[in-house]
């Protein structure tokens, strides 16, 4: 029936009509939105397999953080980001180990605001809107990094690039699998190295 | 037959990332680290479009779009600048070295399907 045999039907069946084209669009509406968040949940999860196969399919230090950098840089789409782990010289502090844009201080006090959310046990996202308008040297968020009590290390988040006006639920969940994974793939890449170091040819299958 | 598309990027994440979304869209996927790298690849296997990325080492992604613009075989491929530069004049002179469009990293996956879609003239999967 097209719309225009449907007007010259008696009022009550044009109600009826009326009432079911009102369902049939209400219905291709919720199935658009299903369909988004379908996408977009398997877009999350397209890029958090990518990261822990990024992390884990190594047992070099140096590649771990590669990889972490290349995520932040990349996926999160941040260029002012600084790697912080426990300094083992002075006890107390977190020494800078690499840094992306000259961000960060060299030295992070494990007693201060901001070594607390280092070593704390989850990530914070301290700016949740409009990241440019904060101090420039005021991190966004903060990603610690523990593992069985063993503290890897944090990555701290400075601004994001001009496109990325906040942090979104996806770079929390990646912020989630770089906290998880990442110490994960650190401390395997720590334990390879001692026990390379002892026995060389222990490890090889 | 399935498109073939060549993405150009020295991210190894990068690569991996938009190599499982292409191919789960119907692509056939070659990849290339950097521009020098990206000539030999386009010679070879004759890609439908391109994703190339502007800031690598060695060869970037401005001289190495110079360099497919100069060439025969590939000298009207769609080329789709790939990067995190937001500047205009990155924009600008990646315009002016001849790509058709410009897509800043972060993205959606269905900003990059429906760019390539747009310039391969295909509506829905490869």
């Amino acid at each position: 029936m097209n719309s225009r045999e449907a007007e010259t039907l008696p009022p009550p069946s044009r109600d009826n009509l009326a009432a079911r084209l009102d369902e049939t669009a209400a219905a291709l509406e919720h199935a658009r939105r299903k369909r988004d968040e379908v996408e977009c949940e398997h877009n999350t999860l397209m890029n958090l397999v990518v990261i822990m196969r990024g992390l884990h399919e190594t047992l070099d230090p140096d590649v771990v953080s590669e990889v972490v950098r290349d995520v932040i840089v990349n996926l999160v789409g941040c260029e002012e980001v600084a790697f912080y782990a426990p300094a083992s010289d002075v006890e107390g502090t977190l020494a800078r180990r690499w840094e992306v844009g000259g961000v960060g201080p060299e030295r992070i006090a494990s007693s201060s605001d901001l070594g607390h959310l280092l070593t704390s046990p989850t990530p914070h996202v301290i700016h949740r809107e409009s990241i440019a308008t904060r101090p420039r040297d005021q991190p966004s968020a903060v990603i610690p990094m523990w593992v069985e009590g063993h503290h890897m290390g944090s990555i701290v988040l400075f601004g994001l690039l001009p496109q990325r006006p906040r942090y979104e639920r996806l770079d929390r969940e990646i912020f989630d699998v770089l906290s998880v994974h990442g110490a994960i793939a650190l401390y395997s890449a720590a334990l390879h190295g001692r026990f390379s170091a002892r026995a060389p040819d222990a490890g090889r299958p | 037959m399935k498109k073939r598309i060549l993405i150009v990027d020295d991210s190894p994440t990068v690569l991996m990332l938009h190599k499982m979304i292409l191919q789960e869209e119907g692509y056939d996927v070659v990849s290339a680290k950097n521009g020098r790298e990206a000539l030999d690849v386009a010679s070879r296997e004759r890609p439908d479009a391109i994703l190339l990325d502007l800031v690598m080492p060695g060869m970037d992604g401005l001289a190495a779009l110079a360099a497919l613009r100069a060439r025969t075989e590939t000298a009207k491929t769609p080329v789709v600048v790939v990067t995190t530069r937001s500047e205009e004049r990155f924009a600008t002179e990646a315009v002016a070295a001849g790509c058709d469009a410009y897509l800043l990293k972060p993205f959606e996956r269905s900003d990059l399907s429906a760019t390539l879609g747009a310039l391969l003239g295909i509506g829905g999967d490869a």
